[in-house]
């Protein structure tokens, strides 16, 4: 046995085997260094979209910080309302452009050397600093009224004011924020309210003055049948008072007069009843005498005139000549009539009332064809002037209450 | 008989109160509907005491209430107003508010005249 033969053939045998494995070696290797580095340059350009990803997300992040602070900015500019920051001894450090148009600060200005009660009125200063800015300290925030004052014309604006403590992030008191609304004009309109229920309380208690001074006459001159006259006077005034509210206390249409104080007899009007004269207007003392006369003569044309039987009729008609006015009642057709024995209130109302209110002169004539009732008066004392001051005044009053209607 | 002069505007309440005080006992000088009435009565017929409704529709009496003063004559106030909205012509007398009660404005009134 040739040793070095079997040697040499076990070589010939392995080599080739050596050199498969090595090769396979080698190849699995460098198949495994190329996955390797597919793997890894795989994970770089995960690596490299996700750190992409979060540079977008907090671009975006950002981009909406900043829209929203924007956001804040512009509803703090554009704002209507006073918006201000103060350092906690009421040294401002920041005002709106609204807060500048207010109290009249030039939009350029740095509000640094300026303190917040510098701006208070001086009817509203001793509640800001002794009641409102302690509350402020005490309680965190504060609600109120008051009034502002414009630095550069001295106007005053009222307020609605709100002022409340901004905290740093340890929770300590940093700054002093206000918002303040503009109520000027609400106040204007309560101011006009007040004055005009004022001036409706004191016509009511003239006109209870009025009832008063009825009843009184009336219980002293028909104590018999003082409920029913009394009730019958209650409604004269009510429906005077119904046109006096009607056209505001102004000038009252004597021919709606007429027909206010006829209405009982409303179906009588032009049968039996005539109503005639021009398109004026009696002021309103006027129209509340003349008006109770009407009554009284109507009560009595029913009673014993015209009116109590079927065929009397009235005339009721008016008419201007020059600077008078001329009214007259004349009844016709109606039992033959007498001047009553005594003197009741109405026949005081009917000579008096309406001469007095008018400055003119009445006539009564019981004739026996009828009742025939004058009144003439200068027109001045009687009429509403078309363009009267009062009329003007009126006007002005209707403006407002539309507009508070409005509102 | 004391001498009363009415200043009111409203006829109705002027004929009442007129009527009503005359009962009492006084004497009516006049019934002014308006300031220059009540200012001629008080300069040419004169009076001992007066009632003045403050307001008299467009004008108010403190040009009536301003020659009482200065003649020394006394006067009292009737208002449908409170007493903070009068001329302060008026803050120196007695005040009945409106509707008014007879018997307090002839008290007061006495009050008045008493020496």
């Amino acid at each position: 046995l040739d040793v070095g033969l079997i040697h040499a053939a076990w070589l010939r045998q392995i080599i080739p085997f050596g050199l498969v494995v090595v090769l396979g070696l080698v190849l699995t290797y460098i198949m495994s260094r190329r996955w390797q580095t597919a793997v890894e340059d795989r994970r770089h350009a995960q690596n490299e979209a996700a750190v992409a990803r979060v540079r977008a997300e907090r671009a975006e992040a950002l981009a909406r910080v900043e829209q929203a602070r924007d956001d804040l900015v512009q509803l703090i500019e554009r704002s209507d309302d006073f918006i201000a920051i103060a350092d906690t001894d009421g040294r401002l450090t920041y005002v709106n452009s609204a807060a500048k148009r207010m109290i009249g600060l030039s939009p350029e200005r740095d509000p640094l050397d300026l303190h917040f009660s510098e701006y208070i009125a001086a009817e509203s200063l001793g509640y800001f600093t002794g009641t409102f800015m302690p509350a402020v300290r005490q309680h965190g925030h504060a609600v109120a009224e008051m009034r502002l004052r414009n630095l550069a014309t001295g106007e005053a604006i009222d307020v609605f004011r709100s002022t409340f403590l901004l905290l740093d992030r340890k929770g300590n008191p940093s700054q002093l924020a206000t918002v303040a609304r503009d109520i000027t004009h609400r106040k204007r309109h309560e101011e006009h309210l007040n004055l005009l229920m004022r001036e409706v309380n004191h016509r009511a208690k003239n006109l209870l003055s009025v009832v008063q001074a009825i009843s009184n006459q009336t219980a002293a001159k028909s104590p018999k049948d003082f409920l029913a006259r009394f009730a019958e006077r209650l409604q004269a005034l009510a429906a005077n008072q119904d046109l006096l509210v009607r056209s505001d206390w102004g000038g009252v249409d004597i021919e709606a007069l007429v027909r206010a104080q006829l209405a009982t007899f409303a179906d009588l009007i032009g049968s039996r009843i005539f109503v005639r004269g021009p398109s004026l207007r009696f002021k309103s003392a006027a129209a509340q005498a003349v008006g109770l006369a009407l009554h009284e003569l109507a009560t009595n044309a029913s009673k014993y005139g015209a009116l109590s039987t079927e065929s009397g009729s009235v005339e009721v008609c008016w008419r201007l000549e020059g600077d008078t006015l001329a009214m007259n009642w004349t009844e016709r057709g109606g039992p033959p009539v007498s001047a009553p024995t005594q003197r009741g209130f109405g026949s005081t109302v009917l000579n008096f009332m309406a001469k007095r209110s008018v400055g003119g002169e009445v006539h009564l004539d019981y004739a026996p064809s009828g009742v025939m009732w004058t009144l003439t008066c200068p027109s001045a004392d009687a009429l509403e002037a078309a363009n009267s001051v009062e009329a003007a005044e009126r006007k002005e009053l209707e403006r407002t209450l539309g507009s508070l209607d409005m509102n | 008989m004391a001498r009363v002069l009415i200043v009111e505007d409203d006829p109705f309440i002027a004929f009442d109160l007129s009527e009503r005080l005359m009962q009492a006992g006084f004497s009516v000088i006049g019934e002014a509907s308006n300031a220059r009435q009540g200012l001629a009565l008080a300069v040419d017929v004169g009076c001992d005491v007066a009632v003045l409704d403050v307001n008299l529709g467009a004008e108010t009496s403190a040009a009536v209430a301003q020659e009482l003063i200065r003649q020394g004559i006394p006067f009292v106030t009737v208002s449908g107003y409170s007493r903070d909205q009068h001329p302060s012509v008026f803050n120196s007398s007695p005040v009945l508010e409106k509707p008014i009660r007879i018997e307090r404005l002839v008290a007061e009134l006495r009050r008045l005249l008493a020496p």
